[in-house]
């Protein structure tokens, strides 16, 4: 009994603070979004001046500043972080999947503190279409060549192709039917909020061939045959016609003007 | 036989006048036999029947391959059947044999080309595999048959005005005979 109400309380809890979370998260929070190994910069946009400045990763101090002193900056940031005093612009470089986090700048000068949070997201890898026949239709999948799983959530797929259908499928997958045109180019574009990455592929290549290797010989044989007789025909048929014509004109007797 | 000497050379050796001077390759050709649209066409049907007939051969696979076979059938016979109109026409071998019989040949020849060539591109188009070299061979095939037919048009209307050429010549004095002389 106090266990069942010792995990249901925890389960309150969890529940608001998740929500809290993702209210914060959705509402009070700016969200950025920067690419694993590259640089971020978080923009205050506060025109008062400061005379201290304190930037947070959740509770753990990023850098401090305060007029007349040196910058101070903690592990894990410590010579990968620069701050402009005169904006509060925050500057991280060499971005890791750790540093994604919510980001707090804290000064005497602001009412409130201006919250950040951080999606550092790995580049997305190279892509590639299989197809595969799934009853009447042919289906395309659109996946990456490694396993990838840095927000999954953030992808977003675009399919172009000269059908209409592609324009409207915003999903991993795509279907045609055996009518549909098989030399036409398919394209599959994901993209998430920093990188992008292509592939394209011709319907035709990727389905096992129903055809049958084809004959060449024996029909252009038959051709050769077939004109052979005809110009035989024709040549022993004109020939001899003129052989006779000539034939009869000799009979006929020596035609003027011709000396022989 | 001094006389034989004299007149042998204008007797004997009697080419064909135009050839005149030209030698080698270009001498052994004879252009005059045929108009000139009926050369551009002759030469046209040639190209455009081997263009279709290699286009035809790239395919290398075939769902249902007995309209691809008819295709390759008539687009090579049509091929070569250009070049034997050509040979007989612009070489020496015209001068060995009846002009009227090649001509008459030709005309029933390049219509049987032209209809069959026209069924072959028809069927190929309800049974190719919708590939790049499969559209090209019929493209090529339609246009060669058109044109085999166009010279077939071509050469009906020759005949219907040759024809009408001669008539005039007779129906003039049967007229007159059927007349009173005083009329």
């Amino acid at each position: 009994m106090v266990l069942g109400s010792g995990t249901g309380w925890a389960l309150g809890v969890l529940l608001v603070y998740l929500l809290l979370r993702l209210d914060s998260i959705s509402c009070n929070f700016q969200q950025v979004y920067a690419t694993v190994n590259d640089s971020v910069t978080f923009h205050p946009a506060s025109h008062t001046p400061f005379q201290e400045i304190l930037w947070k990763k959740q509770k753990n101090k990023v850098i401090e500043w305060e007029e007349n002193s040196e910058f101070k900056a903690f592990p894990p940031f410590k010579d990968r972080v620069h701050l402009d005093p005169v904006s509060g612009n925050l500057t991280i470089f060499n971005l890791t999947s750790s540093d994604e986090d919510e980001y707090e700048m804290e000064s005497p000068s602001l009412t409130g503190t201006i919250k950040f949070y951080l999606f550092v997201i790995e580049p997305i890898p190279p892509l590639t279409l299989t197809c595969s026949l799934t009853g009447q239709n042919i289906m395309v999948q659109c996946e990456t060549v490694e396993h990838y799983d840095s927000h999954p959530d953030l992808l977003t797929y675009a399919w172009d192709c000269p059908s209409e259908q592609c324009k409207n499928n915003s999903g991993p997958e795509m279907y045609f039917d055996m009518e549909s045109d098989r030399s036409q180019k398919i394209q599959c574009v994901v993209s998430n909020k920093v990188s992008k990455s292509t592939s394209s592929i011709i319907l035709e290549t990727c389905l096992p061939s129903t055809g049958v290797p084809r004959d060449r010989l024996p029909m252009i044989l038959l051709s050769i045959a077939y004109v052979g007789l005809i110009a035989a025909t024709v040549l022993l048929h004109s020939f001899f016609e003129r052989y006779r014509r000539d034939l009869r004109t000799r009979e006929a007797g020596p035609q003027p003007g011709r000396r022989r | 036989m001094e006389n034989g000497e004299v007149y042998r050379p204008t007797t004997e050796e009697d080419p064909d006048p135009v050839r005149g001077p030209r030698s080698g390759l270009a001498a052994f050709f004879f252009k005059g036999r045929l108009r000139w649209y009926r050369q551009v066409l002759k030469v046209l049907q040639l190209l455009l029947s081997l263009l279709a007939f290699i286009c035809e051969e790239i395919v290398s696979q075939c769902t249902l391959c007995g309209g691809l076979y008819f295709f390759e059938f008539v687009s090579c016979s049509a091929f070569l059947l250009s070049v034997l109109m050509l040979v007989v026409y612009c070489t020496p071998v015209y001068g060995k044999i009846d002009g009227n019989k090649v001509k008459s040949s030709d005309f029933y020849i390049t219509l049987g080309t032209g209809c069959v060539f026209l069924l072959a591109s028809i069927i190929f188009v309800s049974t190719h595999d919708r590939t790049t070299a499969e559209y090209a061979a019929i493209v090529f095939g339609f246009i060669a048959s058109f044109l085999f037919l166009l010279d077939f048009v071509v050469m009906f209307i020759e005949r219907r005005q040759e024809s009408q050429r001669r008539k005039p010549e007779n129906t003039p004095r049967t007229e007159q005979l059927t007349q009173p002389l005083n009329a």
